[in-house]
């Protein structure tokens, strides 16, 4: 499918003193799994209910296979989704659950049956069809709802943070399971979230959010490694935001003076002047001797080291400004660097990344 | 080794207070099912020897079946129309935000909160001028404004555990927001609709002084009672009495079991 599935045309939604989504447009692809990001607050959310009809939009329309959704109600389209509540009925049994879509839909009880059978044992919960909801675990529980929006064999599938509620071990096994999910039945997956690790792990494309627009659209490595502006750089979490003026600029790049001394950046994005700010990711910086001269380095002090498991993220004082550093925990030990080391970070300029919209 | 002592000592005396207490509601209704039982005339000690005969006079006083039909027959409308009422009210306030919702509750639950004789008069004044004085329906139609609080109650509090999602994720799924009160939201109230049922029902079987006011000839059995103890002291009042007291029992019992026992599953199946 060429022409996108699920379209956005300058969505708005406002509630009574809050405007929570802002003008947005965004187009989704058939058979794509698209996760939409940002902290929370940003618009996220809302945009997954505008989508489901459960909020009305206050301007702007929503075209599901190029039909118009206004006025639509919820209970007409076909726009299941998983809650982060999971939003299980309590008092109906497993295979009731999953059935009630169908019943619903008006498919006779043998049929529904079947169906439900099958996508039961679809999720390897065939031995528990006839469990009441308080009698499974919180990864059943999950399965079931997923069972029981996929039943319909819906086109689109909504995910508003359905992993939140498990614990780390399961939701990496659900993240596998979504994925192999959405291969099999080549749906388009609409996810929202909150976690970066799920988002990248999952998406095709992610949509960051904030106070209700748009901020960055993209392949995940793509927003991670180009952000669009700080904002989104930040939202990153391991980027080193550098800020300073353009002293020149030539084919290769530009060169900017900062507090911390000059840096050059290789930009791809065009020629620029004045103040501008340039981004860094945290595990592109090297670590060299003190007193060591490189170009687009900075001299600084080791404040602080938080061990992250296999890596270790080193915070390092230069001139004032912070820089967070990226290591595997091997390399930091070989430097022996301690807090108070003194040290030089370099990197190269073509790890740097210009921010296209500064200020 | 004190402290030990010191516990089971209030332990005991808590649990003779309650004991005493307990006792001193129960006793007299306990003098009347034994009395009722009393082949004397007159209960006095001692004990005439068991008997049947004043239940069994009760059985055959036709006044008494009439004032029975009566009670039951209110007793069931009251329990329906309060149930769906209450459900309805109780749905309300769980679901909408509008302007006056609080005086809305207020309206709802101050019936039992008015004296009850106040509430009489103004019911029989209201009833007598659209022509509703004196049937079986102008009782219920004022057990109903006392009972549906009650229900009300009950309902709102089962309401107080639906999740907010589960509504929306109906509708999400294909029902219509009919179809989702009637598959969802009602099954999920059953228990405190059953609850709600049984307690209308006690409260409207018990009720005296707005059936005696408005209900004209049709006497409810408190009623007949009353009218009983106003002319000679019968010994079949005992038998009334033992009856009245456990079908009463008997619905409040049940009502409780409905609200109890599904409190606690409840919030077990919500984590």
């Amino acid at each position: 499918m060429t022409d996108p599935f699920v379209s956005l045309k300058n969505l708005d939604k406002r509630f009574p003193g809050h405007h929570a989504v802002k003008d947005i447009s965004l187009d989704i692809k058939g058979g794509e799994f698209i996760a939409l990001m940002g902290p929370s607050g940003c618009g996220k959310s809302t945009t997954l209910r505008l989508i489901a009809g459960l909020d009305e939009p206050t301007g702007g329309e929503i075209y599901i296979g190029g039909r118009a959704m206004s006025g639509i109600p919820a209970y007409e389209r076909d726009t299941p989704m998983v809650w982060q509540s999971l939003a299980l009925f309590p008092f109906m049994t497993v295979i009731e659950n999953v059935e009630f879509p169908l019943r619903m839909k008006g498919v006779t009880p043998k049929v529904r049956r079947d169906r439900a059978m099958e996508w039961l044992e679809k999720l390897g919960l065939g031995t528990m069809a006839n469990r009441g909801i308080a009698q499974l675990s919180g990864g059943q529980r999950q399965r079931v709802a997923i069972a029981r929006s996929l039943v319909t064999q819906p086109s689109v599938l909504l995910l508003d943070e359905p992993l939140s509620a498990l614990d780390s071990h399961l939701r990496v096994r659900m993240q596998t399971e979504l994925s192999r999910l959405h291969k099999e039945l080549g749906i388009t997956f609409i996810y929202v979230t909150h976690a970066q690790s799920e988002a990248f792990a999952l998406a095709d494309r992610i949509v960051l959010m904030s106070e209700g627009t748009i901020q960055q659209t993209g392949r995940p490595q793509d927003v991670y490694r180009e952000p669009a502006n700080a904002f989104v750089a930040d939202f990153m979490g391991m980027n080193n935001i550098v800020s300073g003026s353009v002293s020149r600029s030539d084919g290769e790049g530009v060169v900017i003076d900062g507090k911390a001394g000059q840096f050059r950046v290789a930009s791809k994005n065009a020629a620029r002047s004045g103040d501008v700010s340039f981004v860094i990711a945290a595990d592109r910086i090297q670590i060299g001797q003190a007193n060591m001269a490189s170009a687009n380095s900075v001299a600084g002090k080791v404040i602080g080291i938080e061990f992250v498991g296999s890596t270790q993220t080193i915070f390092v004082e230069a001139d004032g400004a912070e820089f967070r550093v990226q290591k595997q925990q091997h390399e930091i030990e070989a430097l022996n660097i301690q807090p108070g080391s003194k040290l030089t970070l370099y990197w190269q300029p073509d790890h740097a990344w210009l921010l296209p919209d500064t200020n | 080794m004190s402290r030990i002592l010191n516990t089971r000592l209030s332990r005991l005396s808590q649990f003779g207070f309650l004991s005493l207490l307990a006792l001193f509601i129960a006793t007299p209704m306990l003098i009347i099912v034994v009395f009722s039982f009393d082949a004397n005339r007159f209960p006095t000690i001692p004990w005439g020897g068991f008997s049947l005969q004043w239940h069994q006079a009760v059985l055959a006083d036709s006044m008494i079946r009439d004032a029975f039909v009566n009670s039951v027959i209110v007793g069931l409308g009251t329990a329906a129309i309060a149930t769906v009422l209450g459900f309805a009210a109780a749905y309300i306030d769980y679901r909408y935000f509008f302007r006056g919702k609080t005086l809305f509750g207020l309206l709802v639950a101050v019936p039992p909160a008015v004296p009850v004789s106040i509430l009489s008069m103004a019911m029989l004044a209201f009833l007598s001028r659209i022509g509703l004085f004196g049937s079986r329906e102008a009782i219920i139609v004022c057990h109903v404004a006392i009972a549906t609080s009650f229900a009300m109650a009950i309902v709102r509090l089962r309401l107080g555990k639906f999740s907010r999602d589960l509504e929306p994720a109906a509708w999400n799924l294909g029902a219509s927001p009919f179809a989702t009160i009637f598959f969802i939201t009602v099954p999920f109230c059953r228990p405190a609709l059953f609850a709600s049922f049984f307690l209308s029902a006690a409260v409207s079987f018990d009720e005296f002084l707005i059936a005696w006011f408005v209900g004209g000839v049709n006497e409810t059995l408190p009623v007949r009672i009353l009218n009983l103890l106003q002319g000679q002291v019968n010994p079949k009042i005992n038998a009334i009495g033992t009856m009245v007291l456990i079908i009463s029992v008997a619905l409040v019992l049940i009502a409780q079991r409905f609200v109890g026992f599904r409190a606690t599953r409840a919030t077990s199946s919500n984590g």
